[in-house]
């Protein structure tokens, strides 16, 4: 029986695999075939589901409530800008420079927000996240103010749709992996163990501040990074990018894919975005309609659309090689 | 192994540990026993560093441990279970126990090996000592209540503890599993050669393992010996007036 399970599981995950490999193609030559928008459209998904998956290591696996994610989504995208206009780093630098300058912000919200719990951490990352907003918003000589930057000198050759489109691909992918494999790393199980329960963490000896606080600034490096492409995409920031409301939608994604899968924050982000675009051509009361999804969403689908798929397709644990060896006992 | 003296735990003025008492050598089964209310639990949380004594002293190992945090206790060697299922409910039962062994191992800070394929046989080893091998793959809260009981035990048990404490190990168990659950401590203490420390309300099942007994009253501690001493002293008699010795 055991064979049987581990065959049909390795056939399951192969056929991901191949659904994976078969997404990207698809996604690689979607230029060559669909209009600008719907490219430039593809390229916001991407970079926001990014964000969105970003703030679910520290919601969904670490337990955290952070309630304004975007602030290092803007600070990523403002220090990339920034670095970019007005340093003399090379502009590559300026793009592996700015996700960590997200991180280092992180580090310094998360030190004073790990201490707190629940609520309690939830309001004080969104008083300091608005503090750096309010920052960004005021500082006219550094910041530009609320006229935001524009202009930003971006290297010619990612000056494209497509170029924006492929950089953001290549890097949401690379992303992914990277936020998969630490999600399934020991660390990522600790965390998760740290989510389901601190008091059996610290008797185990899990150090759960330590450990909520690494993945706390994790998520904030890959808001960073969310950030830059952003800027690439765009080549303007403004304050609004880490406004609180932008905070808000995130959860709503995060929420609506499903919190505790790693696929539910990018499905959220896309439903919600493209949701946004075409609702919003025939009404300007589409938040209504997002108000009404939400709503229906917490009463009758609290783990998020792939929480429910998932529920249906049962998951799997490692299976034990060599059980015969103890079958005795 | 572990020294406790003149142990008070205030909490805005109530004492709930008020001059406890105990001395645990190495490889002693260990019962707490005392009416409710009588400070064990709490006793327990300041043993692990879940709560900072208002005075007195804890060693364990000839170290004094008062002011460390949780974690730093348990990688001392000291590890429990708790009275309620205190469990991680979204991880399978396999996880469950694989993240207790990857923390003793401190592999818990590696960000880049996938943990399906770590500890395997460790995991199993331990799950199948407990008996819950074959159920391996289901998530932890799936279990029966008496089987989570036995997973708290588990989960304890993957920090290879020298010193494992033990509240309440029966608690709400049928008398079937009650048994079982008892053959089980007794088994883990002689193959692993661990000290055991636990309370317990069910007095048969103190009588039935204990090596050494330690009773409590309002938070002290009124008598310390061997099974047959405290069944003989007065004063516990008093305490457990009405209760069958």
């Amino acid at each position: 029986m055991s064979t049987l399970f581990a065959r049909f599981t390795e056939a399951k995950k192969i056929l991901l695999l191949l659904l994976i490999l078969a997404a990207l193609l698809v996604m690689f030559f979607i230029p060559t075939f669909l209009s600008k928008y719907s490219v430039y459209l593809l390229t916001v998904i991407l970079f926001t589901a990014l964000l969105a998956t970003s703030l679910n290591i520290s919601l969904g696996y670490g337990g955290m409530l952070p309630l304004h994610q975007a602030v290092f989504f803007g600070v990523g995208a403002y220090a990339a800008a920034l670095l970019l206009n007005k340093s003399p780093l090379p502009p590559w630098l300026s793009f592996l420079a700015a996700p960590l300058v997200a991180a280092g912000v992180a580090l310094v919200i998360g030190t004073v927000c790990v201490r707190l719990r629940g609520l309690y951490f939830g309001m004080m990352t969104l008083a300091m996240g608005q503090l750096v907003w309010a920052i960004v918003y005021r500082w006219y000589e550094f910041t530009g103010g609320d006229d935001g930057i524009h202009g930003i000198a971006v290297p010619q050759v990612l000056r494209s749709i497509p170029a924006a489109y492929y950089t953001a691909l290549i890097v949401f992918s690379v992303c992914l992996l990277i936020i998969y494999i630490i999600l399934n790393s020991p660390f990522g199980i600790a965390l998760q163990a740290v989510r389901d329960n601190h008091q059996r963490c610290e008797s185990i000896g899990i150090n759960i501040r330590h450990h909520q606080l690494i993945a706390f600034v994790l998520a904030g490096f890959f808001s960073g990074v969310a950030g830059v492409l952003f800027v690439i995409l765009e080549r303007s920031v403004s304050p609004s990018l880490l406004f609180w409301t932008k905070s808000a939608e995130l959860l709503i994604m995060v929420l609506l894919g499903g919190m505790f899968t790693f696929l539910g924050p990018t499905f959220g982000a896309a439903v919600i975005i493209v949701l946004g675009v075409f609702l919003g051509v025939i009404t300007e009361y589409w938040l209504l309609v997002l108000g009404t999804v939400l709503v229906l969403l917490i009463l009758f689908l609290p783990q998020g659309v792939l929480g429910f798929v998932k529920e249906k397709i049962s998951s799997s644990a490692p299976e034990r090689k060599g059980v015969d060896k103890y079958a005795q006992g | 192994m572990l020294k406790v003296k003149k142990l008070v735990k205030s909490f805005d003025g109530f004492l709930a540990v008020n001059g406890a008492e105990l001395t645990v050598e190495k490889g002693q089964i260990v019962a707490v026993i005392g009416p409710n209310g009588a400070g064990k639990t709490t006793l327990f949380n300041l043993i692990t560093g879940h709560l900072v004594p208002s005075e007195g002293t804890i060693e364990f190992k000839e170290r004094d441990i008062k002011a460390l945090s949780p974690h730093k206790i348990c990688h001392m060697g000291i590890s429990r279970s708790f009275q309620l299922i205190n469990i991680f409910p979204k991880l399978t039962v396999f996880e469950n126990v694989q993240v207790s062994i990857l923390s003793r191992k401190r592999k818990i800070l590696n960000m880049f090996s996938p943990t399906n394929k770590m500890l395997v046989e460790e995991t199993y080893r331990i799950l199948e000592k407990v008996g819950l091998d074959d159920k391996a793959q289901l998530l932890s809260t799936s279990l029966s209540y008496g089987d989570q009981k036995i997973l708290e035990m588990a989960i304890a048990l993957g920090n290879e503890p020298e010193l494992l404490l033990l509240d309440e190990p029966t608690a709400g168990m049928s008398p079937e599993e009650t048994a079982s659950t008892i053959k089980l401590v007794k088994e883990l203490a002689r193959s692993e050669g661990l000290t055991i420390l636990f309370t317990e309300h069910d007095l048969d099942v103190v009588f039935g393992i204990a090596e050494k007994i330690m009773v409590m009253q309002q938070g002290k501690t009124i008598a310390q010996g061997l099974p047959a001493d405290i069944r003989a002293n007065k004063l516990v008699q008093a305490a457990y007036l009405g209760e069958e010795f």
